[in-house]
């Protein structure tokens, strides 16, 4: 049944990408005036919000580590890891944010090594446990390491070895390890949100765009840049989210390989995405562009709808545990069923019909390079 | 009785791959001509398939394929093409261009996926494609034999992550492999897993034995430059086209050549390319017998022309969001676009014609059949 929804809905889209009528000609937002928006009301308080709760998380990993850096029983360990699900949900809001600041050196790579399907981060973190090179800990010595060692998915492993009841204490190596990836992550937190804001940053590099700009020649093509970034928000969630529970769920495998589920936070991960996908189309304002058009006016509503919904499977779908089966039962898999749908409904809906009448450039060829 | 899925595909491809009714393009041919080329594409529907076209705006035929398809692989003697899934796809589907026979479907191995390119060897008898052994994470060139229904009968080690483009040289045994150095592993779908360290490379093969003739790579300094479309000009060099995996406005010159013997040389142009290109290119194709090297960068609309032998640049066409490039005839070149338009031009001169195919987006190859 989802899959021939999903089948009238694309060829419904597809049969009516034509121009707008001259009704929502009138109504469509000013590129300029969004792209503004956007990063004024959302991108730029996420990375804030990412940095804040990062700064907290290497705070309190010290005040831990000072406290002897314990196991279960021990209340600053707790507090650890309540700022770490609160910099995983802060990092979900910007993850899919990969242009800009995040891709220049690897930023993206370095704050979370994710996906590791060969278990990298695992690997190189035990070998440095192993190790106990103290020139490792010294400042700045970490982001000259390999990135699965640099970010969030390492710290998981340090905090979580065997999963989210596994809550060890460290010893001394390991808590300056906790403390170095940390402060890196701190690090790396404060300068995305500074080369956003700072007055030559990419903020006034996507807001005056023009033929001297190296990036933007034109405010559509800043425009697009956003687009394209919750087109890949959306990916992320459908393919590195639902679509690995389903995955999971056919091979029979008690994980799914999300984002975080070793800590037991994946669900913060996928709703913090989601969340922050949702609150990128609003301040793009999406639906006003096809608003007024008698044919795909449903579009508008339909939008913040289908983000509601994947919101909420995403709140209430069973998550990997420790046992299978991970889906548990008939409504569970309908949820993750629907919330793939609706994932890649928003995106076809996006790219192919919203896109082309807002006059964005998202070619077939240019969104994914091959 | 369950139906075996590459019987069933080959099957539907066989039928559908009947000649249809001609369909009339919009838009005008300024000057009819009969080239024939052909390209992955995306029909208006949302389903892909490969598309064969004139440069008049027919479509002669169409093959529809399991999933996104990329390049096309010709048999040397024009008997047979083979096209291939995009990354990380395992089907290719093997058709014969009189279409007098099936086409035959087949799969990369369990444990490895196909990368879009391909190329047979000089007898025509054995194919050779980039395919990842992803568990490993480990380029290898995937040998099939073409008389025996396309069975893989072994695979060469490409030298390096993440092989994309592979060709045959003009002595008819060196395979050129450009290893982008981008691991990836399809439990993760397109997501890039070593971006802080690839290491890109453009490797010469021996294709009897497997074994590397030249590693040819590029400063460290660039190690982000993803070597991916390649192609050989008239005195036998290697021209590549690159990927930048770091921010845009950092993004170095993107167009190169090298040889067995040469080191790696970039094209530089008076004003530095690289971020004006967005850091894509798309293809990259040797056109008027080698004498020109054609190459695109959709992200930008913008496809260049450079003179192969003084390696210099000689002309540009903008077109939104094309990539497909093809020698159209010994003066003239074809250009396809994600947006269904197919142009064919002298390099640097006004377009002999220009057609808009409905409801087809044409993918990133396109390879001409005959004139």
């Amino acid at each position: 049944m989802m899959r021939r929804w999903g089948f009238i809905i694309l060829v419904f889209v597809w049969s009516n990408a034509t121009a707008p009528s001259p009704s929502q000609a009138n109504q469509r937002p000013e590129l300029a005036a969004i792209v503004a928006a956007s990063i004024d009301q959302h991108i730029i308080p996420s990375y804030k919000t990412l940095q804040s709760a990062s700064e907290k998380l290497n705070a309190n990993i010290a005040a831990w580590c000072e406290d002897g850096g314990g196991g279960a029983e021990s209340p600053a360990r707790a507090t650890v890891e309540d700022s770490f699900r609160k910099s995983v949900s802060a990092w979900g809001g910007v993850a899919f944010l990969r242009f800009g600041p995040a891709r220049k050196d690897s930023r993206q790579q370095h704050l979370a090594f994710f996906p590791d399907p060969r278990g990298v981060a695992s690997r190189q973190l035990s070998a440095a446990l192993k190790r106990k090179d103290p020139a490792l800990l010294e400042p700045g010595a970490l982001s000259q390491q390999s990135a699965a060692i640099q970010g969030l998915p390492a710290l998981e492993v340090l905090l979580f070895p065997k999963g989210p009841e596994t809550k060890s204490g460290l010893d001394d190596y390991g808590c300056g390890l906790a403390m170095a990836i940390s402060a890196n992550v701190a690090r790396l937190s404060r300068e995305l949100t500074e080369e956003w804001t700072r007055p030559d940053g990419w903020r006034t590099r996507m807001v005056e765009t023009g033929p001297d700009n190296p990036v933007y020649k034109s405010d559509a093509e800043a425009a697009g840049e956003l687009v394209k970034a919750l087109l890949t928000g959306l990916q992320i969630v459908r393919d590195l989210g639902f679509e690995a529970m389903l995955q999971a769920e056919q091979r029979g495998r008690t994980r799914a390989g999300l984002a975080f589920e070793r800590s037991g936070v994946a669900r913060d991960f996928m709703l913090a995405s989601i969340r922050s996908c949702g609150a990128l189309a609003q301040t793009l304002r999406l639906g006003d562009f096809v608003a007024g058009d008698s044919k795909v006016g449903w579009i508008s509503g339909w939008i913040g709808n289908a983000f509601r919904s994947l919101a909420s499977d995403a709140e209430e779908m069973p998550m990997p545990g420790s046992a299978r089966p991970t889906l548990g039962n008939t409504e569970g898999l309908n949820r993750v069923r629907r919330g793939k749908f609706y994932a890649n409904g928003l995106r076809q809906i996006i790219g192919r019909q919203i896109a082309p009448t807002a006059g964005l450039t998202l070619g077939f060829n240019e969104l994914d390079g091959d | 009785m369950a139906i075996d899925r590459r019987a069933f595909v080959a099957g539907t491809a066989a039928m559908l791959a009947l000649p249809r009714p001609l369909h009339a393009a919009d838009g005008k041919a300024f000057h009819s001509g009969s080239a024939e080329f052909i390209s992955a594409c995306k029909r208006g529907d949302g389903h892909y398939a490969l598309a064969f076209v004139t440069a008049d705006g027919k479509i002669l035929r169409e093959i529809p394929l399991d999933g996104r398809g990329h390049d096309v692989a010709l048999s040397p003697d024009g008997t047979r093409g083979v096209a291939f899934a995009r990354r990380p796809g395992r089907f290719a589907i093997a058709f014969d261009l009189k279409n007098e026979t099936p086409p035959v479907a087949f799969d990369s191995p369990e444990d490895r996926h196909f990368y879009g390119h391909g190329v047979f060897s000089r007898d025509g008898r054995l194919l050779y494609v980039t395919e990842n052994d992803f568990d490993a994470g480990r380029g290898v060139l995937g040998i099939y034999d073409v008389g025996a229904n396309y069975r893989r009968i072994g695979e060469f080690d490409a030298h390096g992550v993440g092989p994309h483009e592979v060709i045959l040289l003009e002595d008819g045994v060196t395979l050129a492999v450009a290893n982008g150095g981008i691991d990836t592993h399809p439990a993760s779908g397109r997501e890039k897993l070593n971006l802080s360290t690839m290491q890109p490379s453009l490797v010469f093969i021996n294709s009897r034995t497997g074994d590397l003739v030249t590693r040819q790579e590029i400063d460290p300094a660039l190690h982000k430059l993803s070597i991916r479309h390649i192609c050989a000009d008239a005195r036998g060099r290697v021209w590549f086209g690159g990927q930048w995996e770091d921010a845009i406005e950092t993004a170095p010159e993107l167009v190169g050549y090298t040889s067995r013997d040469k080191p790696i040389r970039f094209v530089s142009s008076a004003q530095h390319m690289g971020p004006a290109l967005k850091g894509y290119i798309g293809s990259v194709s040797a056109t008027n017998g080698g004498e020109i090297v054609s190459v695109s960068a959709p992200r930008a609309g913008r496809i260049l022309h450079f003179d192969a032998n003084r390696a210099e640049l000689m002309g540009e066409v903008l077109l939104k969001d094309a990539c497909g490039i093809a020698e159209a005839s010994d003066k003239t070149v074809a250009i396809s676009s994600g947006e269904g338009i197919l142009e064919v031009a002298a390099p640097g001169k006004e377009p002999q014609s220009r057609i808009s195919f409905n409801d087809i987006a044409f993918d990133n190859h396109m390879r001409r059949l005959r004139v």
